[in-house]
């Protein structure tokens, strides 16, 4: 972390003394082989090391991955600070802002514990303001921030962690003693410890920043409700799909970023390379979850759902809105959830073979888990579900009413407060502290 | 604070044998100050240590089993479970016999207890019920998989594949998590150590979250059971991936036992028959089927005990429901009943090691 603070610090600033773009370019690319190096060393190494000796196999080669490469420990937040600066240095480069010439201040926006280890990805302009602007503490902030740290508290310690051991029971089963129904619940089940797992992360990070007063984008906003696959990359993980879209996918595709983008991965580009950009994007994203082929085989899932959707977009012109957000949210939830299932399984073998099910009438006709994972997985449904319609429809309502909000919001919290205290206990990580 | 009223208030519910019922005891027996039967690894010392100590003559006889060995319906002062009078009966011959039993116990756990018990004391003989209800559990409690730090026992379950899994499954034992292991020695794992045992002393509630998280769990599985109307006459189906690892691990006993010329003889369990019982039919003669051919094709006495126990010496139980009330109980049956089932094992062990 401290050479690419160092490194990006260094290389904005110089970046600016300069008006040959030619020189301006060898800088951007000097930070991005310094930033992806790093990351390539500590995340990818033994990788890339495990497929060359696996591809030498084939050949009859008897080798072995060097010790080496297994011993390299992967620094805590790496994936994240890592796109951090990049975003940085590129946002220098493109003008967009003025690199930080306080040391201090740059570097506290990279290093900011808050977001350090799990996100959410922010931007400069988005952070450094604020950290200089040093505000006043105030006492609405800091109750704020305690609420979502609460709140992220308790989507993590009662949530996540209690769907786990199910999730894991589910994924530790052989495949061939799956049925499709199984694989359905699993994908649905790991989709909700995901989603309660990570946002529980982001809510603790803007919670904790809160307290001192610093606002951090919001990083989810009910992905699961989401009407098409390019309403759920503006609901899920923000940060990161709208980092991919103004970095690696909009440059890819050929459009010149002339703004910070919001929303993640929203627009439909009008280039023909459009696909290839798309492939590339997915595959990348998916490597950098994690260093194996079932993360690229999610990427690509996606990559190719929203292709499908581009194709079919078009004709849903002249349905009423009501019927197209219902049923688009009927087809996205399931599709979104089964693209979790190469996310999670244990390897490429498992994920097809779970695929596979999904196609053979004769696996819906049994179930081969516990009564109990089927009914939490309908009863989590339902919740979100409902929290949903409850947040859109009767909490406006209540917000208005000050003595109404005030009575609910303490019921609320006695609880939230409660079954966290009863909860927290040695827990599993954050899912997203693996990358 | 009426959300922890509510949760702490009202009876004390014993986590481990809610699913008895109240009118259910269970009795681990001790004679003449000894224990003869013991629940797991936080006791077995107690049954063990005689068998090193007073009884080197004798050959013993180790039984493992669930709730049905220990826990008696209707219980009344005085009445005695099946392991005592056995243990009694089986003394006169030559014999001493070990019980271990726990709640729900699965053909997993046995095989773990087995192979931890024979690497401490010699085993001549086992006594292996077979509950076709417990090869829907899977997993491996706390208070058994601590007999995996025994590197003995560690490496005969290594030594099968359904025992690798159930090594792979429990992880590391000290840390309860393997993420968590690294922290025990850093300055997250001695503060968190300094917080909480601070908070033990100021805060009475937080020792006590462990039962006030039981609580909450128990809660909702009555909450669930009266909203879905789950009875103990509901039908309750194979899990085909626990199964087939509870008859792999009985299969793994077996054979470890035939290794060392260990007697293993095993039964089908008492279950009343004079309600319909809660099993697919076809998938419970299909249990019965597997165990007995498979018990056929080794030299492993097996026996069928279902119907060994009469309807009336069966009983009922607390409901396990948010409505109360009462329901029958298909696995734990009177003193009598117990008694009937000490004297045929007695009879059938014994015939059976003496041949």
């Amino acid at each position: 972390m401290l050479i690419s603070v160092v490194a990006d610090y260094l290389i904005a600033i110089s970046m600016t003394k300069t008006e040959d773009a030619a020189r301006k370019k060898i800088l951007l690319v000097g930070s991005l082989l310094i930033n992806l190096g790093l990351l390539l060393f500590f995340k990818y190494l033994l990788f890339f090391a495990e497929n060359a000796v696996g591809l030498m196999g084939l050949f009859g080669a008897e080798v072995k991955v060097d010790p080496f490469f297994e011993n390299i420990i992967l620094p805590l937040g790496i994936s994240f600070y890592t796109f951090q600066t990049i975003s940085y240095t590129v946002d220098v480069y493109r003008g967009l802002i003025r690199p930080e010439r306080n040391f201090i201040l740059y570097a506290s926006y990279v290093t900011f514990f808050p977001q350090l280890v799990a996100g959410p990805i922010l931007r400069a302009v988005e952070v450094i303001p604020q950290l200089s602007e040093r505000v006043a503490f105030k006492l609405e902030e800091f109750t704020s921030g305690i609420r979502r740290i609460l709140y992220g508290l308790f989507l993590k310690v009662v949530l996540a962690d209690n769907i786990a051991p199910l999730v894991d029971a589910g994924y530790a089963m052989p495949v061939e003693n799956m049925s499709a129904l199984d694989v359905w619940t699993l994908a649905f089940l790991f989709g909700f410890q995901i989603y309660f797992d990570f946002s529980a992360y982001s809510h603790i990070a803007i919670g904790s920043a809160r307290l001192m007063g610093i606002k951090f984008p919001e990083n989810f906003n009910f992905p699961y409700l989401a009407t098409s696959p390019k309403d759920f990359w503006r609901r899920w993980h923000i940060s990161l799909s709208s980092w991919i879209r103004d970095y690696l996918y909009l440059p890819l595709s050929g459009v010149k970023v002339q703004d910070r983008s919001i929303g993640g991965l929203g627009g439909v580009v009008e280039k023909d390379n459009k696909t290839k950009s798309l492939l590339i994007t997915w595959a990348l994203m998916g490597l950098w979850h994690g260093a194996s082929w079932t993360f690229v085989v999610w990427g690509l899932y996606h990559a190719i759902v929203i292709m499908l959707y581009r194709m079919v977009a078009r004709a849903g012109h002249g349905v009423a809105q009501n019927i197209k957000a219902i049923g688009g949210w009927m087809v996205t939830a399931p599709v979104m959830m089964l693209g979790w299932i190469p996310f999670r399984a244990e390897s490429l073998e498992d994920t097809l073979g779970m695929y596979g099910k999904l196609f053979q009438p004769s696996e819906y006709l049994w179930l081969g888990m516990r009564e109990n994972t089927y009914l939490v997985t309908f009863v989590l449904t339902v919740s979100v579900v409902s929290t949903y319609l409850v947040m859109k429809y009767i909490v406006p309502g209540i917000k208005e009413r000050g003595y109404a909000l005030m009575v609910s919001d303490t019921a609320i919290y006695s609880v939230v407060i409660g079954l966290v205290f009863v909860f927290l206990r040695p827990i599993n990580q954050f899912i997203y502290f693996q990358f | 604070m009426l959300f922890f009223f509510v949760i702490t208030a009202g009876q004390d519910i014993d986590l481990d044998n809610f699913a008895l019922g109240n009118s259910t005891h269970s009795i681990f027996a001790s004679i003449k100050g000894r224990k003869v039967h013991c629940r797991d690894l936080t006791d077995y010392e107690e049954c063990i240590s005689p068998v090193r100590d007073i009884a080197r003559s004798k050959k013993v006889i180790l039984w493992l089993g669930n709730s049905q060995v220990h826990a008696v319906n209707q219980a009344k002062p005085g009445d005695q479970n099946a392991p005592p009078l056995l243990f009694n009966m089986l003394r006169e011959q030559g014999y001493y016999l070990i019980t271990l039993s726990q709640p729900n116990a699965n053909l997993q756990e046995h095989y773990l207890l087995y192979e931890f018990i024979k690497s401490k004391i010699d085993v001549d003989a086992v006594i292996l019920p077979l509950v076709f209800d417990d090869t829907r559990e899977t997993g491996i409690r706390e208070s058994i998989a601590v007999a995996l730090e025994d590197v003995e026992t560690k490496g005969q379950l290594k030594n099968t594949q359904v025992g690798g899994l159930i090594v792979d499954s429990v992880g590391n034992i000290k840390g309860g998590d393997s993420d968590l292991v690294g922290l025990d020695q850093t300055v997250q794992g001695v503060v968190e150590r300094k917080i909480n045992s601070k908070m033990d002393q100021l805060v009475p509630l937080w020792e006590d979250r462990p039962t006030i998280r039981g609580r909450v769990l128990v809660s909702l599985y009555q909450l669930r059971n009266y909203l879905f109307n789950i009875q103990p006459t509901s039908t309750r189906r194979i899990i085909p991936d626990r199964y087939e690892r509870n008859l792999d691990s009985y299969r793994a006993i077996v054979e470890s036992a035939e290794r060392e010329g260990i007697k293993v003889l095993s039964y089908i369990v008492p279950i009343r028959d004079d309600v319909p019982i809660p099993y697919v039919l076809k998938e419970y003669e299909r249990f019965k089927d597997d165990v007995i051919t498979y018990a056929n094709s080794k030299d492993v006495a097996i026996k069928r005990y279902e119907t060994l126990i009469p309807p009336e010496l069966w009983g009922t139980k607390a409901s396990t429901s948010v409505d109360g009330g009462q329901e029958l109980d298909f696995m734990h049956f009177q003193a009598p009943g117990h008694a009937i089932l000490a004297k045929q094992l007695f009879t059938d062990v014994t015939e059976y090691l003496s041949n």
